[in-house]
């Protein structure tokens, strides 16, 4: 019935999926392949929660029907729960262990004299989602970012680690040269170890 | 980067990946468009933003942010009239601003092909409203164009200027948010050239619609939609495609959702996709009711097409259910998906939804509370001290009128700083209003682009009534929340020349306010609060306007300069053997870099999201928050 292969970003305002959006549009096109994204720009750049809908193949709209995504690629752990209905069942998630507390639940944690509110943990999100899918890369994102030589190379980590997937369909190669052609001439060499860093550390959860 | 040499490349036949606005940008050129104006807004800011970074290298093409949308309405609109292509851009609420010269211009029409991009916001992602500006191409009787994805943005931006020079009228392209963000392949055309220069040919008893002029002028319009109405019958931008008992006319990006739905519910029906919405094919619409007894109707917003068809049905005496927002299938409110396109037409007919949703449903009904993440001011913002201090200097007990703008965002607590808002401008003349009215103290607060946009009149308002009212100008040198677009105030044009540049400060005292100050909020918070207090009394004791401009570039701004030069200052850290866990920095100032220790209770600056401005070390009465050495 559906003829394309879905994937749904998630992240904070800032993180740059935008761009995400454009390196894996750019390996889609050279591949041949049909694509069609729904994004947000404008005011949720600002910290707010964001998604962007990835589809290529023969995709016929620009959101992804409830619940048949084939992959989430999620750059902050939280936010990762925040959209997981869109997953389909046994889905992927490339997800970072990040967590970027939003100012409002910091609040809450603040104002609890008693301390009983708590931040939510990469745990208890690891732990939900595993309801969902066994097939979760969870990756220190910024600690091989930084390995690689950039701290903001993290989305380079992420997109490695997407190719480690067996049923994604773009060749790894494709990929990398999309990731290498779109980010800043400076940072190729950084965003290329990163890139292997990711692919090798997602082959290993995957299996 | 390379977006806008990619856009300009003379390559026809080769395929990019674009959003439907890069598509417009790239259609200018494919369309000979001689002059672009406008002013930025989400959902439509990267045509503009792109055509910003083209401009120089097009030749005989001229752009620029105009001042708001009347002032690019008009500028385009006359650039058509002296006989050239030109376009103007604008967002849903852009074009109530414009909304003036807009009427006017469908009595007087254009000799060159003008073109109005449009677009709504379904679901309010950036706006104040999702007004459909569908009815203004029906209140002013201009013909309308609806694209789907961003092929067909550029596509029928093409097919708009052939029709609008055909019927000498200028046409309305009218978009989405979610077209206008859908990236997609697009395939390149040729580049068509620009006339350098055209003689204005004078015809006052046209284009100067004192009373008998417009009395001519009115029935002309109603001929030219007339003529566009077989245009519109005959044009491919509406199909029908499908077959089946079952009927749905739907336009724009419900278009796709419908075709997504009968493929995921394995549906058999005729859609009509009706892509010129203004006028609507009267007999196309006819035969396609009379063909299906059952029709449903699918559009975002408000039921334009649903009236239309509903019209069309009785004055044809057709004999047919019309199935929409009239009997609650669909929605008025926000925008469509897939999921929200399913279900209407099951609804419709009688039918479960597909039942897969019920377990997905199920599944995350058991997920854990996750903290809502609202957009908020970025860390390192100017705008959290200036409001800081204009909070702790009032107490929290001023009335504050707010504007367009990242600003806005302070009407989240800590800061709480904005209690009304209508419009682009509103600050200052809402505070005129409820200063008269109440006898509290006022203080409004605008950006340095509004401030050009429209708070002028309201500052002149201000002086000329006496108003007692205090305005901060929140002048982070640009155009923010839009994407960082140049303004009258930083002196770079459209066409990236750099010319003088406006002065805020200036401009108020050359309107009259007595009382205009420029302050720096990062060079001292606790000065901020001592000036907007100062201004405050000054207001109280002279009953008459008075201006505090407080002056910082934009974080994101500062940012990306500190990534080109490489230089930046030394991290900011919370010293734990000082802190005491008060929490004031927390609960005061809502940074997105600081957090609470879970352990300790103490806060911590994440440096990875730190913008470094220093603001948090002023709040700390501990004096914990320190610099690391060099």
């Amino acid at each position: 019935m559906k003829d394309s292969y879905d994937i749904i970003f998630a992240g904070v305002g800032g993180q740059g999926l935008m761009l995400l959006s454009a390196i894996l549009g750019k390996a889609a096109v050279d591949a041949d392949m049909e694509v069609l994204t729904g994004e947000q720009h404008g005011l949720s750049q600002r910290q707010g929660s964001i998604y962007v809908h990835f589809r290529m193949g023969k995709p016929i709209s620009p959101l992804i029907p409830y619940g048949t995504a084939d992959m989430m690629i999620a750059m902050e752990a939280t936010e990762a729960l925040r959209y997981i209905e869109y997953l389909r069942d046994d889905g992927v998630i490339i997800m970072s262990n990040r967590i970027m507390p939003p100012p409002g639940e910091t609040e809450e944690v603040a104002l609890d004299e008693e301390r009983k509110t708590k931040y939510v943990t990469v745990e208890a999100i690891e732990k939900k989602l595993r309801e969902i899918t066994e097939n979760i890369v969870l990756l220190d994102s910024l600690t091989l970012a930084k390995e690689a030589g950039n701290p903001r190379t993290e989305n380079s980590v992420l997109i490695g680690a997407v190719c480690s997937c067996k049923d994604f369909p773009i060749e790894t190669e494709s990929v990398r040269k999309a990731v290498l052609d779109l980010v800043p001439p400076k940072t190729r060499d950084a965003n290329s170890r990163a890139f292997d860093l990711g692919r090798d550390a997602g082959g290993e959860c995957l299996g | 980067m390379t977006k806008s040499k990619e856009l300009l490349a003379d390559s026809v036949g080769t395929t990019h990946l674009l959003l439907a606005n890069e598509a417009i940008a790239r259609g200018t050129l494919e369309a000979g468009v001689r002059l672009v104006a406008l002013y930025p807004g989400t959902p439509s800011s990267e045509i503009g933003n792109n055509l910003f970074s083209m401009s120089p290298h097009i030749p005989d093409f001229y752009f620029e942010f105009s001042t708001n949308e009347k002032v690019a309405m008009e500028v385009a609109g006359a650039a058509a009239v002296a006989g050239v292509r030109s376009m103007m851009v604008c967002k849903g609420p852009g074009l109530n601003v414009a909304a003036d010269p807009f009427m006017s211009l469908a009595y007087v029409g254009v000799r060159g092909g003008m073109v109005i991009v449009v677009a709504d916001d379904p679901s309010m992602w950036s706006s104040q409203n999702e007004n459909d500006s569908r009815y203004y191409s029906l209140m002013a009787n201009m013909p309308m164009v609806e694209p789907a994805d961003p092929a067909e943005a550029k596509s029928m931006l093409l097919e708009a200027y052939e029709i609008s020079e055909k019927l000498e009228l200028p046409v309305v392209l009218r978009t989405t948010t979610r077209v206008n963000h859908s990236r997609a392949p697009v395939e390149f055309g040729p580049i068509r050239d620009r006339p350098k220069q055209v003689e204005f040919q004078k015809e006052p008893f046209r284009f100067v619609p004192v009373p008998a002029v417009a009395r001519t002028r009115h029935p002309w319009l109603l001929e030219q939609i007339e003529k566009a109405k077989t245009i519109s019958q005959s044009t491919d931008l509406n199909f029908t495609e499908g077959e089946g008992e079952l009927g749905i006319i739907t336009s724009g990006v419900a278009y796709n959702y419908v075709v997504e739905s009968l493929s995921i519910m394995n549906l058999d029906a005729e859609v009509l996709r009706l892509g010129m919405t203004h006028p609507v094919p009267e007999d196309m619409i006819a035969e396609f009711l009379a063909r299906h007894p059952k029709t449903i109707i699918v559009e975002e917003l408000e039921p334009f097409l649903e009236t239309h068809a509903r019209r069309i049905a009785q004055l044809r005496k057709i004999t047919v259910d019309i199935l929409g927002k009239e009997q609650g299938y669909f929605s008025r409110t926000y925008e469509y998906s897939p999921r929200i396109v399913m279900k209407g037409i099951s609804d419709a007919i009688n039918r479960n939804t597909p039942t897969e949703w019920e377990t997905i449903e199920e599944k995350v009904r058991d997920l854990p509370d996750i903290p809502p993440r609202p957009p908020l001011l970025c860390a390192g913002c100017p705008h959290r001290a200036s409001y800081y201090a204009i909070r702790t200097a009032t107490r929290g007990k001023a009335i504050y009128p707010s504007d367009i703008g990242c600003y806005t965002l302070s009407i989240a607590p800590p800061l709480e700083t904005a209690d009304i808002l209508f419009d682009m401008g509103s600050s200052i003349t809402t505070a005129c209003g409820l200063a008269r009215v109440t006898g509290q103290d006022v203080v409004a607060s605008i950006g340095d682009s509004t401030f050009f946009a429209s708070g002028l009149p309201g500052v002149a308002n201000a002086v000329y009534n006496q108003h007692p009212v205090s305005l901060v100008v929140l002048d982070n040198r640009t155009t923010a929340m839009t994407g960082h677009q140049p303004h009258p105030g930083t002196g770079l044009t459209g066409m990236q020349q750099q010319v003088e540049p406006l002065d805020i400060a200036e401009v108020c005292r050359g309107l009259g306010v007595q009382y205009v100050k420029t302050i720096r909020p990062f060079d001292s918070v606790a000065d901020m609060v001592k000036e907007v207090r100062e201004m405050v009394e000054w207001v109280r004791e002279n009953q008459a306007p008075a201006v505090l401009v407080s002056r910082e570039p934009c974080a994101l701004l500062t940012a990306a300069e500190r990534r080109r030069t490489g230089d930046y200052p030394p991290q900011y850290y919370v010293d734990p053997e000082i802190c005491n866990a008060c929490k004031r920095c927390l609960n005061r100032l809502s940074c997105p870099a600081m957090y609470q220790d879970p352990d300790t209770s103490k806060a911590v600056i994440d440096e990875t999201l730190c913008n470094l401005c220093g603001t948090c070390v002023e709040v700390c009465p501990q004096g914990a928050i320190k610099q690391k050495e060099e």
